[in-house]
């Protein structure tokens, strides 16, 4: 099953209908977020939204952010409209970013009792730690976990990528 | 030890700050210890990227100047990823090589006050280089570290670990609030 991921605006109805979902994105909150605070608080992290275009699938947002500090890394984000489909967008967006933008390196952030934890570690995240009380969600601090994923390199031998 | 309001003050850059604040990124002890993708941006591009923010182009990053009572600049300090429904932001500060013996810990404690005191700051993300020379303590990073920034940063050369912990307005009253208080006794 294939998705197609193509960029959008932030004056995209997708962006609307994100804001109306209950998950997270980049560390923000969703829940009853209007769409223009989500514009916003996308623009402020530099975030660059893609939609996935599907097919069978239920359709859902997924982001980035390049690190400016190694620009082959990126934080990643994913929001689906339905539950089901959301492994398939960022496993899309992890392809893409490998194959278009040389990025090597996956950082997702995301609340430490976040249901997308299973779908980042199907993907092969690993935890490297949990930022304690840095989200506030429903009136009170919540820990988030950092996850960290590094695919291995196929088409490069090793002592080559090292030069 | 002094009163950290009498050792250090913080005002917000201004144009007239921004060519020392460029200028301090082409330090070589200051570069090692940050993004060695600076070099990517000459002072043309920097100096737009301070004056935008001067400007009020980024709200979510705040800069400030670190000065001696007299006036002095002894480094810069900055409150950057600010998040206000989240009441959550990063600090970094980049002190003057000839003043980071004594200066650090009063620049940090400043810092962490104005995010906490002014901004209404619930949770200060710490993120520092694991190679970083300029802490006089590197045993903070290595012991409070929360998470790690796996090839988080490139500099000199080289992916290296990035360091990550969270200081909240209680863990920063347990470890510093004994610099705070402007009635304690001066001992210097």
């Amino acid at each position: 099953m294939s998705v197609e991921l193509v960029p959008v605006n932030e004056h995209d109805p997708a962006i609307d209908r994100l804001a109306m979902t209950a998950g997270e994105f980049f560390r923000i909150e969703l829940e009853r977020l209007s769409p223009a605070s989500l514009r916003q608080a996308l623009r402020e992290r530099g975030v660059s939204v893609l939609k996935a275009e599907t097919g069978e699938i239920p359709g859902g947002l997924a982001g980035y952010v390049v690190n400016p500090a190694n620009h082959r890394q990126a934080t990643v984000a994913v929001a689906g409209f339905e539950p089901e489909g959301q492994t398939e967008i960022l496993q899309a967006l992890i392809e893409l970013l490998r194959a278009a933008a040389r990025i090597r390196s996956f950082v997702a952030v995301v609340r430490a009792d976040s249901p997308l934890i299973g779908t980042y570690r199907g993907l092969g995240f690993t935890s490297v730690g949990a930022l304690r009380s840095s989200r506030y969600h429903r009136y009170r601090r919540h820990d988030e976990l950092v996850l960290h994923h590094e695919p291995a390199v196929k088409e490069v031998p090793a002592d080559a990528a090292d030069q | 030890m002094r009163r950290i309001n009498d050792l250090v003050h913080m005002r917000p850059l201004a144009r007239p700050d921004i060519p020392g604040r460029v200028a301090v990124l082409a330090d070589p002890l200051v570069r090692r210890n940050i993004s060695g993708l600076f070099a990517l941006y000459d002072d043309r591009e920097l100096t737009r990227f301070f004056v935008d923010i001067v400007d009020g182009h980024h709200p979510s990053r705040m800069e400030f100047v670190l000065c001696k009572k007299d006036g002095k600049v002894i480094g810069y300090t900055y409150l950057l990823g600010i998040d206000q429904p989240n009441r959550r932001c990063e600090i970094a500060m980049i002190i003057l090589p000839e003043y980071r013996f004594g200066y650090g810990l009063a620049a940090t404690v400043k810092t962490y006050d104005y995010a906490f005191g002014v901004l209404n700051i619930r949770c200060v993300l710490n993120e520092v280089h694991a190679e970083n020379v300029m802490m006089a303590n590197r045993d903070v990073h290595t012991t409070r570290a929360q998470a790690v920034g796996i090839n988080a940063h490139f500099t000199e050369g080289r992916l290296g670990e990035n360091y990550l912990w969270t200081e909240t307005p209680e863990s920063f009253h347990r470890h510093f609030g004994r610099y705070l208080s402007s009635d304690s006794e001066d001992e210097s």
